[in-house]
């Protein structure tokens, strides 16, 4: 026993006395910190963009009062004097969301007028101006309406998901005519500041609201043109595969780097440890061998993300749910996956250039796991809100762009051109950078072995002649 | 051209350390020139220079007629003293993998030709790991030489092997050489060096000690040495004229003789003290003349 506690102080020296040691016990908590919040603060952020969102209110009379009961909710939320069972009945926060109510046109004489008011409302959405539009039905306060798509409240959107606007302002709008359904109560009173309902009341409330005929929030594309200049109605999207899309893109581009990348860091400590890096220098330059290895891991793991991208096309095919899948997606994904590949690669054969074993790598690996990590982090409010100013800007940052323009590619497909470009152009030019401080570290680091080199020394690797 | 490698007053520091001072350095070509020095003198720093792994802080390195940053890395072959291999590639398609790095399009007869003449012939489908230390050995002499490199840099690569190996790659070096090629060897081995190097560098703390074929180095550095006993006593070395230095080894004493000095006084002093019973007269061996160099270069160093 005595022999397992020799060797246990042994290890725990080893480990406790170096400086990994200490910087990942400073560096550790600050990581969870960050981790932790970072979704948090990303909501926060968003939350700063003001966005307007029209409602046609197809009701005799417009008689839901949309608008007025939206404005106010958003007052109470403002102010923070909702009450308990408001807040029960209507979740979410209305942040800087903005409402315009848009008088219906007159569709008696021509059919094609409704349709027609949708395809400009869309056109506002495209260009930017309005986040989406609502259409409550001309038959919402039936309470049988004999066409069900008559009774619907109607979101119609290009992105693949807003929770802001799906759960923030669908639901309250599907709720506030539900009430105005059950015909006992104005939602304009029901919204006031002073009312209070006891259990009972709340109770009777939610029943008569879950006896709704109607056909509750249908959730549309915006309305096209079609070949001969007629208006078509957008079609209806079915939760599923174009929610998914976005993440699934970004995520399979994260794990395609951890899987094809950093065994680079492992490769290399292993040829550093065999020697096998003086025979390589001796025959090919530094810059050989790197773009070898770097070539050689894209390769890889684009082989990768076409296996699993080409069987989850064969799959969405084969349950016809590639109508969702736009074309240009495949090959944006591609593009930022190599580039991904290419950044991150790079800096994974950095580190392990740079350190003699594993334990050194761990330190110097922090900062580069923690770049590759944050943009998953901030996936959902990206997703959510694609056009807003925190994703355009998070993602023109080199080392998030390729998964969150991705993403945002993915979520929006009216995203103005030069953005996936800029962040293509940026991300290139990132990684010429970080190939290039790779090829000065790798070209000195290679060679060395013992101690791992500070953040000075290899500055001074990087910027000395050899 | 005359010489394979040529430095010119070649300096390398490694931060405040000087590996390398002002180094000229020769090797001729066609010849195998033994590169000698204690640990840490700057062998390996400068046969990395010669391979282009380093690059010079001062001077010039010329490696088989190029001075240019451009290498001339697929005419040269390397094997390191730390030897370098993929663990988990098999023998054939690793040696054919280096020999393609070297631009050979179409290596694998040549390959199996070595591995042949290594008595490795069997081991081509086996994976790296599976190789006891004397095959890895010759595993990485080959992939040193196996695309036909003009000049061969060596270093220490008989250590590991086994009496009949070594003298199985010791007739592969010289074959190279016969061939036309120019091989540094870079080693610790006394014995290997004077066995197979018609020229020797020797370096000591980055600096050149001595240089020149072996006869010449001999004829400078070189000292008579005699072995000799005395039939039942001990020789008074003092009394003895010429004698620079003296050892005892077993009953026998060992003595080196100063510059100039004449061995046939030396035996006319051991008959005065008595009966002389045996009496060798030789040349000091390479393994002496380093000892003396290294430690006439310390003894430089000191009373600077």
């Amino acid at each position: 026993m005595n022999k397992v506690f020799v060797i246990a102080a042994r290890e725990f020296k080893a480990a406790v006395l170096n400086k990994a040691f200490l910087i990942s016990l400073v560096l550790m908590p600050v990581m969870i910190l960050i981790s932790s919040n970072v979704s948090r603060l990303a909501q926060g952020w968003k939350s700063r963009d003001t966005r307007t969102i029209a409602i046609i209110d197809q009701t005799p009379g417009q008689a839901v009062g949309a608008v007025a009961s939206m404005d106010l909710l958003r007052e109470m939320e403002s102010t923070r004097m909702a009450s308990a069972a408001g807040e029960s009945l209507l979740s979410g926060s209305l942040g800087l969301l903005f409402f315009e109510a848009v008088t219906p046109v007159d569709a008696s004489e021509d059919p094609q007028a409704a349709l027609r008011q949708r395809y400009e409302l869309g056109e506002r959405v495209r260009a930017g101006e309005l986040a989406a539009f609502f259409e409550i039905g001309p038959a919402s306060l039936e309470q049988k309406p004999a066409n069900p798509d008559d009774g619907a409240v109607t979101y119609y959107t290009d992105r693949a998901l807003d929770r802001d606007v799906l759960m923030g302002v669908g639901v309250k709008l599907v709720t506030l005519v539900q009430l105005q359904r059950s015909a006992s109560l104005n939602p304009l009173l029901w919204a006031r500041k002073d009312r209070r309902y006891t259990p009972v009341e709340l109770a009777n409330l939610t029943e008569a609201a879950g006896k709704s005929a109607g056909k509750g929030l249908v959730q549309r594309e915006l309305p096209k043109l079609d070949e001969t200049g007629t208006v078509r109605e957008g079609k209806e999207i079915v939760p599923g595969l174009k929610t998914l899309i976005p993440f699934l893109a970004a995520t399979l581009l994260f794990f395609v780097v951890l899987v094809g990348a950093s065994p680079q860091l492992h490769g290399v400590l292993e040829e550093k440890m065999n020697r096998i890096g003086e025979v390589l220098l001796g025959s090919a330059t530094p810059f050989q061998v790197l773009g070898g290895k770097l070539l050689g891991m894209t390769a890889t793991g684009l082989l990768l993300s076409m296996v699993y991208m080409g069987g989850g096309l064969i799959a969405a095919r084969h349950w016809n749910l590639d109508a969702d899948l736009r074309p240009d997606l495949p090959l944006w994904f591609l593009l930022f996956q190599s580039l991904a590949l290419l950044l991150f690669g790079s800096l994974f054969i950095a580190v392990g250039s740079a350190c003699s074993d594993m334990k050194q790598a761990q330190t110097l690996l922090m900062p580069v796991s923690l770049c590759l990590s944050l943009p998953m982090l901030v996936l959902l409010p990206v997703v959510e809100d694609p056009t807003g100013s925190l994703a355009r800007y998070l993602s023109l940052f080199p080392l998030a762009t390729p998964m969150l323009m991705m993403a945002r590619l993915a979520s929006a497909p009216n995203l103005p051109l030069w953005e996936p470009l800029a962040g293509s152009g940026l991300v290139l030019l990132a990684t010429i950078l970080a190939v290039w401080i790779a090829g000065r570290i790798f070209r000195i680091g290679y060679l060395s072995l013992g101690k791992a080199p500070s953040m000075v020394e290899m500055c001074r690797w990087i910027f000395s002649r050899s | 051209m005359t010489n394979a490698v040529v430095l010119t007053g070649v300096t390398k520091r490694f931060g405040p350390r000087v590996a390398l001072e002002a180094l000229d350095l020769r090797v001729r070509a066609g010849s195998i020139t033994g590169f000698l020095g204690p640990n840490g003198s700057g062998k390996t720093t400068t046969l990395r220079l010669i391979t282009r792994l380093y690059e010079p802080d001062e001077g010039t390195v010329e490696v088989l007629g190029s001075t240019t940053e451009k290498r001339a890395s697929d005419r040269l072959g390397y094997l390191p003293e730390e030897r370098g291999l993929y663990r988990s590639m098999k023998v054939l398609e690793l040696l054919c993998f280096f020999a393609r790095l070297k631009g050979v399009r179409s290596p694998e007869p040549a390959v199996r030709a070595w591995l042949e003449r290594l008595d490795l012939a069997d081991a081509a489908k086996l994976k790296v790991e599976a190789l006891s230390k004397g095959m890895a050995q010759r595993v990485q002499f080959i992939a040193a030489v196996a695309h036909s490199p003009e000049l061969v840099i060596l270093d220490e690569p008989f250590s590991g092997l086994d009496p009949i190996h070594a003298a199985q790659l010791g007739d592969a070096i010289r074959t190279l050489r016969d061939q036309g090629a120019t091989v540094l060897l870079s080693t610790h081995d006394m014995d290997v060096a004077e066995r197979m190097c018609a020229s020797l560098i020797l370096i000591h703390k980055g600096r050149k000690v001595l240089d020149g074929t072996w006869d010449e180095v001999r004829r400078e550095h070189g000292r008579s040495t005699i072995r000799a006993r005395l039939d039942g006593m001990e020789i008074d070395c003092q009394r003895l004229p010429g004698v620079e230095r003296a050892a005892q080894l077993g009953s026998e004493t060992a003595l080196t003789l100063a510059p100039g000095a004449d061995a046939q006084e030396v035996l006319h002093g051991l008959l005065q003290q008595g009966p002389v019973a045996r009496f060798d007269l030789g040349q000091s061996s390479l393994r002496e003349i380093f000892l003396e160099r290294v430690g006439a270069t310390r003894m430089e160093e000191a009373s600077a």
